[in-house]
């Protein structure tokens, strides 16, 4: 199975790279089971920082998409088709739409919102 | 006589086989490239002014033309030399014919140089294509490069067994007690041989590209290239030298240049049969055009990494 990073598009290339494995998964390109590349090995197939890889595999992983076991590698997991479909940005997203709404309904300014969405992010601390 | 005209016909071979024929299939496959595939076409192939190439298939083809005819020379004159009767010259049947020290193995050396030149002479072009940018739409196969992708696992036995075997005859062959047999030096070259080829398997699978536009397809190819040579010679460094030790147990010491020619031959087919049979019109030369994106300089907003 073939994979691109355009380097030129708008999607960072770790984000390129969680949709199309993702979608290889949904299409059945990809089946359970299925050994993955190294992050070193798909890393310098494709030019890009091993970070960068790191990253979406970390990601791919949290969503339960693939899984690691040990030095044996990275593997499809065994219900990444129903995980792929779940969006979990897209699941923070609708939750901080509701809790800003009803912040906003019980007399909560934009910018005391603002400043409680920075120090919950900070773990607690101003600025 | 009749060891000398054996020995000057299998000697032939030998020359033939490494200089003439292996060389021809180099040559014939650099100058298809860079006659259909040229700078002006496809400027990403080429890191070096055309004349570096043109050069480089040039000295390749005059060094294997020259050890060609040097080669047929000699046994020419060995016959001469049978048939004419002349019992005075170097080379005479009746004088020493110590030949696989004196003809065969510096002949081999020879040749093996000038097989690796085209390697060697081609250093310059890939420390330079390593250095070249990155295309902006990179593409791989989504698939863990692993050895059994590229030869079968009985293949893999086949090897192992091989060894085990040549290891097994080794020790065997240490009762005849020849004062120039050591098992220890045998054991020891195959195993440093297995390790180095192992090395070389295990480097080509997980080390960068080179190329960083070669289709992900031919990349494939290069490394099933690598993988089998290392497992053709793997197994046939063991049977040869059985071949050879058998040999020298069995046919008299006269058959010796025969053998260590056979030797030779043996080698040289493990290690250039799989670059021999490699197709280049199968190549994607297209990812080597000239792509106007790669000209542009990156947006500001784009980078490669988070």
């Amino acid at each position: 199975m073939k994979i691109a990073i355009d380097i030129d598009d708008p999607a960072p290339p770790f984000a390129q790279l969680i949709a199309q494995v993702k979608a290889a998964v949904q299409s059945g390109r990809l089946r359970p089971g299925e050994p993955l590349p190294s992050i070193r090995q798909l890393a310098n197939d494709l030019a890009l920082n091993l970070k960068t890889v790191a990253k979406a595999y970390r990601l791919l992983e949290r969503d339960a998409v693939i899984q690691t076991r040990g030095y044996r590698g990275s593997f499809v997991h065994r219900d990444a088709a129903a995980n792929c479909r779940v969006d979990l940005s897209e699941r923070a997203y609708e939750r901080l739409l509701e809790t800003v709404a009803e912040l906003r309904a019980q007399g909560v300014t934009d910018a005391e919102i603002r400043n409680a969405f920075n120090r919950s992010m900070n773990g607690g601390r101003n600025g | 006589m009749g060891v000398t005209s054996l020995f000057c016909f299998v000697f032939s071979g030998q020359v033939l086989l490494i200089s003439w024929l292996y060389a021809r299939r180099v040559i014939r496959r650099e100058r298809y490239v860079l006659q259909n595939f040229p700078p002006s076409t496809h400027p990403k192939l080429y890191t070096q002014p055309a004349e570096y190439y043109e050069r480089r298939v040039r000295n390749f083809a005059r060094l294997n033309g020259a050890l060609t005819v040097a080669g047929l020379s000699i046994s020419l004159a060995l016959l001469v030399t049978l048939f004419g009767g002349w019992d005075a010259a170097i080379l005479a049947p009746s004088q020493n014919r110590n030949w696989d020290a004196a003809i065969v193995t510096p002949f081999f050396l020879l040749q093996t140089v000038a097989c690796v030149y085209i390697d060697i002479s081609s250093l310059k072009h890939h420390r330079a294509m390593a250095k070249a940018p990155p295309p902006r739409v990179r593409t791989t196969e989504l698939r863990r490069r692993r050895l059994v992708d590229f030869v079968s696992p009985g293949v893999l036995v086949v090897a192992a067994l091989t060894n085990v075997a040549f290891i097994a005859f080794v020790l065997y062959y240490r009762r005849f007690e020849f004062p120039w047999f050591t098992a220890a030096g045998n054991i020891a070259t195959v195993t440093a041989m297995l390790v180095l080829f192992c090395a070389v398997v295990a480097i080509t699978l997980r080390a960068p590209r080179r190329d960083p536009y070669q289709a992900p397809r031919d990349r494939r190819t290069l490394i099933e290239l690598v993988v089998k040579q290392a497992l053709a010679f793997c197994i046939a460094l063991p049977v040869l030298i059985t071949a050879n030790l058998l040999g020298k147990l069995l046919a008299p010491q006269l058959l010796e240049p025969v053998m260590a020619s056979l030797f030779c031959q043996g080698t040289a087919v493990a290690l250039l049969w799989p670059f021999y049979t490699y197709r280049v019109d199968n190549v994607d030369f297209d990812v080597y055009r000239r792509d106007e994106r790669d000209a542009m300089p990156p947006p500001a907003a784009s980078t490669s990494s988070p």
